[in-house]
């Protein structure tokens, strides 16, 4: 509305009779900027980890760090507090949650090396 | 021929000999053994939960199991030494390691801070104070048959990385030296004196009577 109350004020509403004899050719179309807009501030809301919701399956981490990380497919952010801990987990994102694996696991290992698994 | 053998009974040893390092893992010590205990009454073995992981340690050499003991000698000035009192008072592991990663394992061994993983991209640890409350059940098994699956294991009961450690950061790789579990006697987990510090188990079919 106030771009629109801007171009108002600078092109006024004219009779047609009165355009033909006020018309002046334009090169080019110039944007008019509002010199009262501002940039708009973002606030980036921080990640809720765990947030409760519903569909869930337990998932239990076998990873001996705090381990934060987004489902792949809810995109929602989890946390898991260390080896056994256990955390909701939408179901959308738990076949991709239990595939994780150590990727470069080396020396005599037998296990399968699966970050998490099902409670 | 003659060899000078002593008459009577003789126990010779195998002709068996051994090459190469252990495999060495370790898991908290708050853990039970996997036997616990077997039905001879051995304690040994491990068996990671997801509580309490079995880690195992990735490149390692110059491995060597050694002891501290305290001898004192039974000195008479009449006639010298009549004999000796020893007194074991801990074993230990000492090992290079040349794996560095993950962290999150490594820090067990260097004494660094719970880490944290984000996202599966960063791995954050801090070097703070070493937490002295926190012991390991060590096992190193060594399998010397391939074919027969023979082996040779160490189980140590109680724990703990001592010393300070120093990481050699050559062209030749980057090497932790200075590593060493202490085992101390455990006498919390019903371990029978004769096995206070450890047990060694061997499983060879062709070779034991």
């Amino acid at each position: 509305m106030a771009k629109r109350t801007n171009l108002q004020v600078k092109y006024p509403y004219l009779e047609p009779e009165k355009r033909e004899e006020t018309a002046v050719e334009i090169d080019e179309v110039i944007p008019i900027i509002d010199a009262e807009e501002k940039p708009t501030i973002v606030f980036r809301e921080p990640p809720r980890y765990n947030k409760a919701i519903n569909n869930t399956i337990l998932i239990r981490s076998r990873l001996d760090a705090k381990y934060k990380t987004t489902g792949s497919v809810s995109g929602r952010p989890y946390v898991f507090n260390g080896a056994g801990s256990i955390v909701d987990v939408d179901k959308r994102d738990v076949d991709e949650f239990l595939s994780r694996r150590r990727r470069k696991g080396c020396c005599g290992g037998s296990s399968p090396n699966s970050l998490f698994e099902l409670v | 021929m003659i060899t000078g053998t002593p008459q009577g009974t003789i126990e010779s040893q195998d002709d068996i000999y051994l090459e190469g390092a252990p495999y060495i893992y370790f898991q908290d010590w708050s853990a039970n053994p996997l036997n616990n205990p077997d039905s001879d009454n051995y304690y040994w073995g491990l068996s990671g939960t997801a509580a309490y992981p079995v880690y195992n340690l990735g490149c390692i050499n110059d491995v060597s199991l050694t002891e501290d003991v305290t001898v004192n000698n039974i000195r008479c000035d009449t006639v010298g030494d009549k004999d000796v009192v020893q007194r074991r008072n801990s074993l230990e592991f000492v090992f290079t390691l040349q794996t560095m990663f993950p962290l999150f394992e490594l820090r067990h061994l260097l004494g660094l801070s719970a880490p944290t993983i984000v996202g599966g991209d960063l791995e954050k640890i801090g070097i703070g104070g070493i937490n002295n409350n926190r012991w390991y059940m060590v096992y190193a098994p060594k399998v010397y048959d391939d074919d027969t699956g023979d082996y040779l294991l160490f189980h140590l009961h109680k724990c703990k990385p001592v010393d300070a450690w120093t990481i050699g950061m050559g062209v030749d790789g980057w090497k932790i030296t200075g590593l060493k579990f202490r085992a101390f006697t455990d006498d919390s987990k019903s371990i029978p004196d004769a096995q206070k510090f450890g047990t060694i188990i061997r499983a060879d079919v062709s070779a034991l009577p």
